[in-house]
């Protein structure tokens, strides 16, 4: 079952992926001394020019900021273009680049998810100020047969 | 620090030249700079190139082409910024009194589409998540201006407009063609909302200056010298980041915080304000940018960018002519020879030298280049 095929992060550095979807989380640092968050996450305080922020979980719900639809992908991206670009901000006070989904159907626990191909026509759902949810793309599948999963964000339908 | 003056300029037409070897897009660059400039090579005791994608011995061989005088030659990398820093360097090390006279050359070959983002291709999750796209990125903060604003996208094609008319009368542009908003508005979508001719192209091409001490141009062409009035120059600060993706911005056209505080300084430093300035020369790969700058050096309110290249209050006749040569947008976007191509426009609009000359012989010029998200500003006089 593809419920139970082994997920592994593109990059665990930003990303972590668990084994309930729904506890996959971004990665992001605090600063203990001046309260400041980032994403992605650094050792070093941008504002206090010191080591020591604290990797955080971030919270997995957000809000649109504002998206583009991109009609070419780039030689080494391994999204399929069209796709829907956003940004979205997170209560932590950041804001993250991601790719936006449609979502036609969950399943198994989240583990299998559908996702909408994306084009000029169904692209106007997007507006901004949408709430936006953490979603697991699977990116591609290693030798191994893990799937590789990035993150991306779906649209909170009627939220 | 003693007085700076910019003595001579010089470019090659930025476009496509793929049969062109460096030397060969530098030698018109860096002859007629010295031409202009009254300037024998002889003299010219410290060189500094600015270049993105340079081979093993291309800076040594664009200098040396004129002699092998044996003076020391840097080569500076800051993507779209290359020139304007290296610029700025040997201003440093003229104003400083380190030497009197100094070569600063640009010179870039370029592949045709889009400039790649800003990670590695291919390396970085960004760019294989699909994340790294600088038109989608800049599509982003131009829906938020046409939200936000309330800015009608008529106002971008307008400043296209402006920018081809401006390029049309400059010999030197890689777009000296005409547009209209129709065709500025019908053309390719490359990332909703942003349209193709709402961005630069790439280019091939070079531009240089020769700049000396106060002092030392009386022996020259003083009478034609151009004064470096103010300069002003950083990369982001954590304010900057706060609230941005972080390392990962890729310029400074999310709300131009920096530039906003850069210009601050450039004009404590130059002794004026933004209504002082005749004419600007201001980074525009993107439409939007260039409503970013005007606002964030002070030309006009912040969200009023746009409204106000509508009311053509940019154009060359306007109350802040911007871009007289075409900009990037229409002249052209080597990346490397970018920054001196905007000191060579403004040494010829106060000159009075200019193809498309700002009326009422303009006195005080600003260049504003952005690469890779650091500034570098400069505030001329005549
Ligand atoms: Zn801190």
């Amino acid at each position: 079952m593809a419920g139970n095929a082994q997920r592994k992060s593109l990059e665990p550095t930003v990303f972590r992926v668990d084994d309930a979807v729904e506890k996959d989380t971004l990665v992001g640092s605090h600063c203990a001394k001046c309260d400041r968050n980032y994403f992605p996450p650094r050792q070093w305080c941008a504002a206090c020019f010191e080591p020591g922020c604290e990797e955080i979980e971030l919270s997995r719900e957000g809000t649109l900021s504002s998206f583009a639809l991109v009609e070419r992908k780039q030689e080494y991206c391994l999204v399929e273009a069209p796709y829907a670009f956003g940004e979205v901000r997170l209560p932590e006070g950041m804001l993250v680049y991601t790719t936006l989904n449609i979502t036609s159907e969950v399943a198994a626990n989240g583990q299998i998810r559908v996702y909408s191909t994306i084009d000029q026509d169904n692209f106007n759902v997007f507006k901004t100020g949408q709430r936006a949810r953490l979603a697991p793309l699977v990116i591609k599948r290693a030798d191994d047969g893990a799937d590789i999963v990035a993150y991306s964000f779906d649209i909170v339908e009627g939220a | 620090m003693r007085e700076v003056v910019v003595l001579g300029v010089g470019m090659h037409k930025f476009g496509r030249f793929p049969d062109e070897t460096f030397e060969e897009l530098t030698y018109p660059a860096i002859s007629h700079a010295l031409e202009d400039s009254g300037v024998p090579f002889k003299d010219i005791e410290v060189a500094f190139c600015g270049v993105v994608n340079s081979g093993l011995y291309d800076s040594r061989n664009v200098i040396q082409q004129f002699g092998w005088t044996g003076i020391p030659i840097h080569s500076m990398a800051q993507a779209s910024g290359s020139s304007a820093a290296a610029f700025r360097v040997a201003y440093w090390t003229v104003a400083s009194g380190l030497y009197d006279t100094a070569l600063i050359v640009g010179y870039e070959k370029m592949a045709r589409g889009f400039i790649p983002g800003t990670v590695m291709p291919g390396r970085s999750h960004l760019d294989v998540m699909g994340l790294d796209p600088i038109p989608a990125r800049v599509a982003l903060e131009m829906r938020k201006r046409l939200e936000l604003y309330e800015e009608p996208i008529e106002a971008h094609a307008a400043y296209a407009v402006q920018s081809s008319e401006n390029a049309a009368l400059n010999p030197y542009a890689h777009y000296p063609v005409k547009r209209t908003a129709e065709e500025v508005l019908n053309s390719v979508v490359i990332s909703d909302p942003l349209r193709l001719l709402m961005c630069c192209p790439t280019s091939d091409g070079a531009a240089a200056a020769i700049i000396t001490s106060k002092e030392k141009a009386k022996q020259y062409g003083a009478s034609r010298a151009i004064t470096v009035a103010g300069w002003a120059c950083g990369s982001p600060q954590a304010e900057d980041l706060f609230g941005g993706p972080g390392a990962f911005i890729g310029g400074d056209f999310k709300g131009g915080n920096l530039t906003r505080r850069m210009a601050g300084e450039l004009y404590e430093k130059a002794g004026v304000g933004p209504k002082d300035i005749d004419v600007a020369l201001v980074h525009d790969p993107f439409t939007m940018a260039a409503m970013v700058d005007i606002e964030a050096l002070g030309f006009c309110p912040e969200g009023e960018g746009g409204r106000w290249i509508l009311e053509g209050k940019t154009r060359v006749d306007g109350e802040i002519p911007i871009n007289t040569d075409g900009g990037l947008l229409c002249k052209g976007h080597p990346m490397g020879p970018t920054g001196v191509s905007q000191v060579a426009e403004v040494v010829k609009q106060l000159r009075g030298e200019a193809s498309n000359q700002v009326p009422n012989k303009p006195k005080v010029g600003l260049t504003h280049s952005s690469g890779a998200g650091m500034i570098n500003m400069l505030v001329l006089k005549r």
